[in-house]
């Protein structure tokens, strides 16, 4: 509650809302002794002062007894014993009160006139606390559904932004601008050509999008991804680049995670042939065990090389990928031998982690 | 109207020529050259002497930052040119030095050419030494050191270095094999190399200390450093400490 008591705005809506009360009681006190308004006043307001008081700090009391936390029953009886407590302790403020106003005036009106209004400062105790009970819980469910929205909405942004990363993955910027550059090229230099790469890019980025929410893909659609990743590759890298494929036949309905093969040809392309000026050969092999698939990439090494060829992030996140699919029954073997580096990746054909 | 003279260098083929088709639309520019590798790079602009170079940043072997390094005060004015690198463009911005995006656009090529003339002849310089000096203390320690020798350039592996000596202006890099000038000080190189295993052991001597054999006392305060090849470096006091701080 203090929190929004530290806004002048709300102190006055308090005000506002607490002065007709204070006068209801008032005319109510007037009208039941026979006293003048202002007289009513005296006897009224102050001790007004103090039941808001007492409601206002009701918040905290709500705030310990939620709905959503204990049951109804429980509730209204606990904040039944308050109120009667609260009213109580109110009611005995408000004699001490009026004997004070006894004694300082050194008159013996007041007390009486208290004990003519008991009745109605203790109903109208009670209904105030349970009415400003009433109230809070409002409030709170407000807030409740208020903070149930942003957290929804930050949810919200959290998987649109896990999705955007993970395609920052699949799809490297600099692959794509490099691409285009070469685009830019070829549809004034060969159209025809340009229009085949438009083909490959559009699909590597169609699979790259569609394929992302799958949970399974098969063997054939990822060598169709590689391969039209790898086409715009050699268009940009030319002789630089042989594409020397082993597929066993077999094994093409196999399913595997998506994006399973991509980082590895990926690595070979980044890690190999873009370090290196002299012409070399890519090898994917492919093949089909009884109980797994065997997939090799083979590319060379250049040891004059800027970085020195450790598994990249892209191999890294695979194995990770691989372990949340499969458990520990993968394999990712990376062999770095003096001018070739070679990546072999088992993985079982059963026993997927479903 | 003095034409300027430029080189394009990029591994890509296709990426030459869609920078070549963009300068061809500007007739104050003419191409002198174009380079596929960074060790063209440095050989072919240092015998035309170009007024201008096209360099991308990412190529194999020798990439754009090495190229630079190689020619050093050699080096012409230069347009970056990159197709996503966010550290290249970080640095580029941050030394206020121009660059262009691939694909290049035509609008974007004309502005460059402005800037060209306006700073001609090599307002940049500074900028770009700046820039190199900041480049070569990323990812340390460096696992190998690049030399130019004459016309031939040189990439030295760190584990191939036995010991450096400061020479004036220039490092002598001494490996099995043979021994390079490089122009620049001892103070760089100690920051590029691996500290577990290069060490200043004199004012003027750096030591690789896989090939350190043995450390005798020579004089009161000095010791010689006896080489695994027979050679012996002399150890100053404070380079002894620095050893002794390690073994």
């Amino acid at each position: 509650m203090l929190h929004y008591l530290r806004s002048p705005k709300n102190i006055l809506l308090i005000t506002v809302i607490w002065s007709p009360v204070v006068i209801c009681m008032t005319v109510l006190v007037s009208s039941l002794t026979g006293l003048s308004f202002s007289a009513a006043a005296i006897l009224t307001a102050p001790p007004m002062l103090v039941e808001l008081f007492f409601c206002l700090s009701s918040w905290y009391l709500c705030k310990t007894m939620l709905p959503e936390q204990k049951n109804l029953v429980n509730i209204i009886l606990r904040q039944g014993v308050a109120a009667l407590t609260v009213t109580g302790v109110w009611l005995l403020l408000t004699m001490s009160y009026s004997e004070a106003l006894d004694f300082f005036l050194n008159t013996k009106i007041w007390r009486v006139r208290f004990d003519q209004v008991f009745l109605l400062f203790a109903a109208a105790g009670i209904f105030l606390y349970f009415l400003a009970a009433l109230i809070y819980y409002l409030i709170l469910s407000l807030e409740k559904s208020r903070e149930a929205e942003q957290q929804a909405l930050k949810n919200r942004l959290l998987a649109s932004r896990t999705e955007l990363n993970s395609l920052k993955t699949t799809i490297h910027p600099h692959f794509l601008f490099n691409s285009l550059t070469a685009l830019s090229t070829l549809t004034k230099t060969s159209p025809e050509l340009a229009h085949k790469v438009c083909i490959q890019l559009s699909d590597f980025l169609r699979y790259s999008l569609v394929y992302a929410r799958k949970e399974w893909v098969s063997v054939k659609d990822e060598l169709e991804h590689i391969k039209s990743y790898l086409g715009v590759e050699k268009i940009r890298l030319g002789e630089r680049l042989t594409l020397d494929f082993h597929i066993n036949e077999q094994a093409m309905k196999e399913q595997l995670p998506p994006f399973s093969l991509l980082p590895l040809v990926e690595n070979a392309i980044k890690h190999g042939f873009q370090q290196t000026i002299e012409p070399g050969t890519l090898t994917l092999q492919i093949e089909k065990y009884p109980n797994s698939l065997l997939i090799l990439v083979k590319n060379p090494r250049d040891k004059a090389a800027r970085t020195q060829t450790s598994p990249g992030y892209g191999l890294k996140a695979l194995k990770q990928r691989l372990t949340n699919a499969y458990g520990d029954n993968t394999k990712l073997i990376i062999n770095q031998k003096e001018d070739n580096f070679i990546v072999k990746l088992q993985i079982p054909l059963e026993g997927k982690n479903e | 109207m003095n034409k300027k003279r430029a080189i394009i260098v990029d591994d890509e083929a296709l990426a030459r020529k869609a920078l070549r088709m963009v300068i061809d639309g500007f007739e104050e520019i003419e191409i002198v050259g174009e380079c596929s590798d960074g060790f063209e790079a440095v050989k072919t602009i240092k015998e035309k002497k170009p007024d201008l170079v096209f360099l991308d940043i990412q190529m194999p072997k020798l990439d754009g930052f090495d190229v630079l390094e190689l020619l050093g005060k050699d080096a012409p004015f230069i347009v970056f040119v990159t197709a996503y690198d966010e550290y290249a463009l970080q640095a580029f911005e941050a030394h206020a030095l121009d660059y262009l995006l691939k694909p290049v656009k035509p609008e974007r090529m004309a502005k460059t050419l402005d800037r060209v003339k306006e700073r001609f002849p090599g307002k940049s310089r500074q900028a770009v030494d700046k820039l190199l000096q900041q480049h070569r203390l990323k990812d340390v320690p460096h696992k190998r050191i690049l030399v130019r020798d004459q016309g031939n350039i040189y990439i030295i592996p760190a584990e191939d270095i036995i010991y450096i000596e400061a020479q004036d202006d220039y490092v002598c890099i001494n490996t099995l094999k043979k021994s390079s000038m490089k122009n620049d000080t001892l103070a760089n190189m100690e920051k590029m190399l691996d500290p577990r295993k290069f060490f200043r052991i004199h004012r003027s001597y750096i030591l690789n200390i896989d090939y350190l054999s043995k450390i005798e006392p020579y004089s009161k305060d000095n010791r010689i450093a006896i080489l695994k090849n027979g050679k012996t470096l002399p150890i100053s006091r404070s380079g002894y400490s620095r050893i002794m701080k390690l073994l």
